[in-house]
């Protein structure tokens, strides 16, 4: 059997936040390995730890202790520009409320995380990025003037700008209609097919049983991981 | 950073700042009314500086003038000494000019005297200060003095009732307009109008009255006296040491420091100290309100910064660095401010422009504002300061915020 490439791991992650007096433990030892090309979900009721465990997978945050690698080094001791350098170039994030810049017009905001990292290549993917999802006819639109789900696909497009390895979904289709819904699950899917490695956080279990791996999470601890064949 | 970089920055920051209307143009109004303020103030405090500039080149460098140092050439309130010296000791009489101009550095000496006369014309009758200038220096008096003809002759060399009068005086000084070869009367006298002088720029010297020295002294009583002394120096002479020549000379007939004697460039340059002093009180007050302004643009940063919390967190989570974060809100705060620089130094210049519009309509024709592209740098230069200072610290407060804490309300 092929040996996996390991593209982010978690290693005995524990996460405490101080609410005044009160100590949070949120993450209690997480163990995690995320696989080039993995389809997974994170899946939890709200208070289990999945979204903290979402913001050190996104580099977001950093863990109280443990250690967080991705693609084989170590973050933990990132200043805050190396950790936007990390999420810059090697994570994509997708948001529930898809967070689009709303001055901006759909071809600004994907070309946004493109002058962060200032890529070299000067001329622009994101017109044919903004195609590849379906919006070739809408590069001009601000968010404002697009649906709920032609927004999230110019998210989508925007995880993509940079060419990360690892897209992350936060609630992907949390505030979409199940039609939208289905849309954007079938791109993430198919980004998967072409070689990207999707980690969808969520809550519902409709979603979370139409990806490979299903990871569930609980009380701060993983209870589930779990490779499965999709219809 | 890159150009493109740099260009999509200003265009998130130029499309947040038309969004949010109204805060922003109160925002830049805080800037416009403090640079406005500056931009007048320099701008009138300069023009008098030159109007007063150009007034004293009339007189050229060369010129030396002796005044008593008490008005009416006596020591108010020292009663001592009026039985030990006669009144002659404190004043300045023919024998002084006549003594000054025998000195080898002076080339010509002129001496004038006035007196408040009552003037009466066509039944009207007011109070005018009247200048006393020998009949045979005139000419080059008034030359020195930058004046010229507008009309009519001057009274060079004529020994007799005639009076040359000032611009303003001719024109607006009665109801009717008083011309050559008209009668006035002067303290009770006939005198016959034979010149009027071109305008100098200022009311007051525009209405001066001009007469023989000689018939005043025969009609009026004025005496040997004189009221002041003007000393034209040779140019190749050295003017201080002209100067000294001069006190020198006035101590052995008269008390120490009994007269000024100044030169026009002393006058000058204190003219030039109290207008700097002047302008460098108002300038500062006027600073203040720039203060004003950038506290205002201040606020408003920290205001979008908080509004904005979500947007930066999203920044931040597609890899915006703590520059890149600081760089949209300074240049926020920049742009605020420069666009209030820019509309300030309009207005300034605005302002300005309508008091030189007044100070001419007043008869003040030599007071010229200018706007110099040194103005407009410092003016530029200030608002750009204002900018990036009150920019600096919400723009810091917003690149510190912790992505997780920025993004928490929306995960």
């Amino acid at each position: 059997m092929v040996k996996k490439k390991i593209v982010l791991e978690l290693k005995d992650v524990h996460k405490i936040y101080k609410m005044g007096e009160v100590e949070v433990k949120a993450l209690r030892g997480v163990s995690l390995k995320i696989y080039k090309g993995d389809f997974a979900s994170i899946m939890g009721p709200s208070g289990s730890g999945k979204s903290t465990l979402m913001h050190i997978i996104g580099a977001l945050d950093l863990p109280t202790n443990g250690e967080v690698y991705i693609d084989k080094t170590n973050i933990n001791n990132y200043t805050e520009n190396q950790l936007a350098g990390i999420r810059g170039k090697k994570i994509g994030f997708v948001f529930q409320e898809f967070n689009l810049i709303q001055t901006l017009t759909a071809l600004e905001n994907v070309r946004l995380p493109m002058l962060f990292q200032e890529v070299e290549d000067r001329k622009c993917h994101c017109e044919d990025i903004l195609k590849s999802v379906g919006l070739g006819e809408r590069l001009d639109h601000k968010p404002t003037e697009l649906s709920g789900g032609q927004q999230q696909r110019v998210a989508i497009a925007r995880s993509l700008a940079n060419n990360p390895d690892i897209i992350l979904a936060d609630e992907p289709s949390g505030a979409l209609d199940s039609k939208s819904s289905k849309e954007i699950l079938k791109l993430l899917y198919t980004l998967n097919k072409k070689g990207k490695t999707i980690i969808i956080i969520t809550h519902d279990k409709n979603i979370a049983e139409k990806t490979k791996r299903q990871i569930k999470i609980k009380d701060g601890l993983i209870v589930e991981d779990k490779n499965v064949k999709i219809k | 950073m890159n150009s493109e970089k740099i260009k999509q920055l200003l265009n998130l920051t130029v499309k947040n700042i038309f969004r949010r209307k109204v805060r922003s143009f109160l925002t830049v109004l805080s800037v416009v009314i403090g640079i406005t303020a500056v931009i007048a103030l320099i701008l009138l405090s300069t023009g008098l500086f030159n109007s007063v500039e150009s007034m004293f080149e009339t007189f050229g460098t060369n010129t030396i003038f002796v005044i008593p140092s008490t008005f009416g050439g006596g020591r108010t309130g020292d009663f001592s000494n009026l039985s030990t010296r006669t009144a002659t000791e404190q004043q300045l009489t023919d024998r002084d000019l006549q003594n000054l101009e025998r000195l080898p550095e002076i080339d010509k000496a002129f001496g004038y005297s006035y007196k408040m006369s009552s003037i009466e014309f066509r039944r009207e009758e007011k109070f005018q200060l009247n200048a006393f200038i020998s009949e045979k220096d005139f000419d080059e008096v008034i030359d020195l003095m930058g004046l010229e003809l507008r009309e009519g002759t001057s009274i060079q060399g004529q020994t007799s009732r005639k009076i040359v009068v000032g611009p303003y005086f001719a024109d607006h000084f009665f109801e009717r307009k008083v011309e050559v070869g008209n009668r006035i009367k002067v303290d009770g006298y006939d005198f016959r109008v034979v010149g009027i002088l071109e305008s100098v720029g200022n009311v007051q010297d525009d209405s001066q009255i001009y007469t023989s020295l000689e018939v005043g002294r025969s009609l009026f009583g004025i005496g040997e006296r004189l009221e002041q002394i003007m000393l034209r120096i040779d140019d190749r002479e050295d003017i201080e040491y002209a100067k000294e020549r001069v006190e020198r000379r006035l101590e052995r007939d008269h008390e120490e420091d009994t007269f000024i004697v100044i030169t026009s460039q002393q006058i000058l340059n204190m003219i030039q100290m109290v207008l700097n002093m002047l302008t460098v009180v108002l300038v500062a007050i006027a600073l203040i309100s720039v203060v004003v302004g950038s506290i205002g643009i201040m606020n408003s940063i920290y205001t979008s910064v908080l509004e904005r919390i979500k947007e930066i967190g999203i920044l931040k989570s597609i890899g915006a660095k703590i520059s890149d974060i600081v760089f949209i809100f300074l240049v926020e705060s920049v742009v605020l401010s420069l666009i209030g620089g820019i509309i300030g130094i309009g207005l300034g210049y605005g302002i300005a422009k309508l008091v030189e519009y007044y100070a001419i309509t007043k008869g003040f024709d030599m007071f010229i504002i200018v706007l110099t592209p040194q103005i407009v740098l410092l003016a530029m230069g200030l608002s750009l300061f204002v900018g990036v200072i009150a920019g600096i610290f919400p723009s810091k407060k917003a690149s510190k915020l912790k992505p997780v804490d920025a993004l928490r309300n929306i995960f």
